[in-house]
């Protein structure tokens, strides 16, 4: 009798394409906002966002709400989310 | 394009295990503590002004720039002690435990410069409390933990000859008082 053995972790992805340049500021940033719809988590991003509009110069920002938790945003929503954006933030709420 | 997760405290194994799948180990986080969902409106906006520096620090090469001790300290979640922590309530969390042999903890904060003092009296058990060497690795997770990473953390320990001129509180830093 064969018995398969199986690994149920998952294996390194990819090496990686290293984090994104960072501005020495973020004046005049439009902040993109992606809530995964979690209680708080769309009040947190907005929050946040408007302080750094507040104090940090950021310019404006914009909010995406991933539609569950489990998922991934869409990818078409992902790229019109970067084509209005300078800078993104992810949160959370639970 | 820069961009930034906010976690809460218990799924950063969770985020940062995502983030070696992804080829990106050292992908830094800005973390919060848990739980979220069930905070007031007041307190989960308390939560989102105390993890902004943090996020600013993660998305512009400016770094974390918390403009006053004001600004750190005016982050408190009534009633909430368990989120939202500002720097004067880990200050608190520490000194409390080390009031358990007497002795206790005040900080001045210059920039994200962060100076311990660890004050222990004749009374106290001093060695009963940790060496420095320790000290300072567990105070600075703790405040990187709650406030977002890169703060520099010095500790003045008595027991250290030569520690107390580096940790000397700066002029314009605020010392906060624990007791």
């Amino acid at each position: 009798m064969t018995v398969t053995l199986v690994d149920p972790t998952l294996s390194v992805a990819g090496t990686g394409a290293g984090l994104a340049r960072r501005p020495s500021s973020l004046e005049g940033a439009v902040v993109g906002l992606v809530s995964n719809g979690k209680t708080h988590g769309p009040g947190i991003l907005e929050r946040v966002a408007q302080n750094l509009i507040d104090h940090h110069g950021a310019r404006d920002a914009v909010l995406m709400r991933k539609p569950t938790a489990n998922l991934p945003a869409a990818p078409e929503e992902v790229e019109a989310l970067a084509a209005d954006v300078t800078a993104v933030i992810a949160a959370i709420g639970d | 394009m820069p961009a930034v997760a906010i976690l809460t405290e218990p799924f950063a194994s969770t985020g940062q295990a995502i983030a070696e799948l992804a080829g990106l180990p050292d992908y830094p986080f800005a973390t919060v503590p848990h739980p979220i969902g069930s905070l007031t409106t007041t307190e989960a906006l308390a939560v989102a002004d105390a993890v902004t520096p943090a996020v600013l620090g993660l998305l512009a090469n400016a770094g974390a720039q918390p403009a006053s001790n004001h600004e750190l300290i005016g982050a408190d979640v009534e009633g909430s002690p368990a989120t939202g922590s500002t720097l004067a309530d880990i200050v608190e969390e520490l000194a409390a435990v080390l009031r358990a042999d007497r002795a206790d903890l005040t900080a001045s904060v210059t920039g994200h410069n962060i100076s311990l003092r660890l004050h222990i009296p004749d009374e106290a058990c001093a060695e009963c409390i940790l060496p420095a060497s320790m000290l300072v690795p567990m105070f600075g997770h703790r405040f990187d933990t709650e406030l977002g990473p890169g703060w520099n953390i010095t500790l003045n320990d008595p027991r250290e000859v030569g520690s107390a001129e580096s940790a000397k509180p700066k002029r314009d830093g605020q010392e906060l008082s624990s007791s």
